[in-house]
């Protein structure tokens, strides 16, 4: 397993798919994905930290990544999914900006999350609609510029509105988030880092 | 001595009576001081300039973004899908250059006759005796990143890195087309802003590789005729000495670079403008919080002249008046030579 976990750390996609293709005849798709592709993505998250990554390593990695899954994917138990862990994530309305969000997507759905991606410039009222449809207890917002970090503040008044705020822990990232603003729009977590997130995502039950 | 004077003063080398201050006001903030919403200005590039004239009437600071209209950027020229309800700036939500085949769709902008300079003229016309007015162009390795998408085109970096260098060689018209109209109707310089090639963003080896020998050659263009600002917000700090090379005039850098050492790097060479934070000083930050930043740049940088007073990058709407009431009138009071 280490030897995937080496290729997609540095986003070699071929290796990452001949040795996932090898080694799924050894181990459970759900092992790879945990002991190898979530822990790689995670490596790829401290190396962008530390300044050893950039965003194109972090593509390449990632489309690494999502390969392998896509392999593995059809092999999965459904009962070893994060017990059945459903995030639904997106940038909110007023950015289009989606590489960060691209990024966590990945790294959740190949740690064993079920994740809808509703994409960019998404209204509160479509992350609302999807929670109710989904079952979500996960809400991921991101947002790249300052004036829409403040829409993360409308999607969370939203929840309040309708009552269903204590269903949802509530994460927000994203270049002009940080703690403090996330605290001040009663978010439930600042994402500083791919680790991090992830570790809060596994925190959290299925129902909250 | 004038707003103008001041900021030429800096540029030639020389000392002024007080540190020019010249924070980024434009699409984001500008709007707010008229009470427009941001898309007013997007759509009527004259609102914009009204906005902006407000802005420099309110505040009182030395040197001002013209931006062309509509909005900032002719969006329509560089070919992407827009959205403009949506938010507080023009979304980019189709792209342009989705293979190679449609580079061919890639043309430079003819502005004049459109109507797009007018904003510009009107701003000069009011104003461009007195202050420092500077077009504003985007360099070609954000252009393309524009017109591929972000995804796309940070995943070429790897894939496909002849075909990056393919697309912002045609970029490269774009910007020269844009800057060289802006020039023609009289802006006294031009920032050239590349921010998507920030260490933030890219590696510093492909800063050199990709964007640097554009922003060499589009810089080196314009510089035969105006004063140029390159704009990399983020983290230009593993990037200055190369920045430095482009013989930009001035490196206007974001608050996560250390200005002392950035004074220290290349200070010699181009003027440093910064690098207040603008959103978590500017617009969350109180009026004291503003003034130890003002006076943390001013003790970095001011000393020995060849440098501006800003912030890092684009002031918020949610930025308070009080707040940047307080940002300029500190670096005034604290930017005093002499």
């Amino acid at each position: 397993m280490n030897d995937l976990i080496n290729a997609i750390i540095a986003g070699e996609r071929q290796k990452a798919k001949a040795i996932t293709e090898s080694i799924i005849e050894e181990d459970s798709a759900y092992e790879i994905i945990t002991n190898s592709i979530s822990k790689a993505m995670e490596v790829v998250g401290q190396r962008y930290e530390t300044g050893e990554y950039f965003i194109p390593e972090m593509i390449r990695s990632a489309k690494c990544a999502e390969l392998a899954f896509s392999i593995l994917k059809p092999h999965i138990r459904l009962e070893s999914v994060q017990e059945g862990k459903k995030v639904v994530i997106g940038t909110v309305k007023g950015d289009v900006h989606d590489i960060g969000k691209n990024i966590m997507k990945s790294v959740l759905e190949c740690s064993g999350f079920t994740v809808y991606d509703l994409g960019v410039n998404v209204h509160p009222k479509q992350f609302i609609d999807k929670i109710i449809e989904t079952g979500s207890t996960l809400l991921l917002l991101s947002a790249l510029t300052t004036a829409t970090s403040l829409a993360m503040q409308e999607v969370l008044s939203e929840l309040v509105r309708l009552g269903m705020r204590e269903r949802v822990k509530v994460l927000v990232g994203g270049v002009s988030v940080s703690e403090s603003f996330a605290r001040s729009i009663g978010a439930d977590y600042y994402g500083s880092s791919i680790k991090e997130t992830l570790e809060f995502c596994k925190s959290v039950p299925n129902s909250v | 001595m004038d707003s103008k004077s001041r900021v030429f003063a800096v540029l030639e080398g020389n000392l002024p009576d007080r540190v020019p201050v010249f924070p980024v006001v434009d699409e984001y903030h500008a709007p707010k001081v008229l009470g427009y919403a941001a898309k007013d200005c997007l759509v009527d590039g004259m609102k914009m300039a009204e906005s902006l004239l407000a802005a420099l009437r309110l505040y009182k600071y030395d040197g001002i973004i013209a931006n062309l209209g509509p909005g900032r950027d002719p969006y329509k020229q560089l070919g992407c899908t827009v959205d403009l309800d949506s938010g507080d700036v023009a979304l980019f939500t189709d792209n342009l250059v989705k293979s190679e085949e449609d580079l061919s769709k890639v043309v430079p902008p003819d502005l004049f006759g459109t109507g797009m300079l007018a904003p510009v003229q009107h701003i000069l016309d009011k104003v461009g005796d007195t202050h420092f007015v500077v077009g504003s162009v985007r360099a070609p390795f954000e252009i393309s990143y524009i017109q591929r998408g972000s995804m796309a085109f940070m995943s070429d970096i790897y894939e496909n890195p002849g075909f990056v260098c393919k697309m912002i060689n045609v970029a490269k018209k774009i910007t020269l087309a844009l800057g060289d109209a802006l020039i023609e109707s009289g802006v006294h310089a031009l920032v050239v802003k590349d921010s998507v090639a920030s260490a933030s963003m890219i590696s510093p080896e492909h800063y050199s590789e990709f964007a640097f020998p554009l922003e060499q050659e589009v810089i080196s263009h314009f510089r035969k005729k105006v004063p140029v600002i390159l704009h990399i917000c983020r983290n230009s700090e593993p990037l200055l000495q190369k920045m430095a090379k482009t013989r930009a005039s001035v490196l206007e850098i974001d608050s996560l670079v250390d200005l002392a050492k950035a004074k220290d790097l290349v200070g010699n060479k181009v003027v440093i403008k910064g690098n207040v934070d603008s959103v978590e000083v500017l617009e969350r930050g109180s009026t004291e919080v503003i003034r130890r930043s003002v006076a943390n740049c001013m003790n970095a940088a001011k000393a020995h002249g060849n440098y501006i007073l800003s912030t890092g990058d684009s002031v918020p709407r949610g930025c308070s008046m009080d707040s940047m009431k307080s940002f300029v009138g500190h670096g005034k009071v604290l930017g005093r030579y002499g």
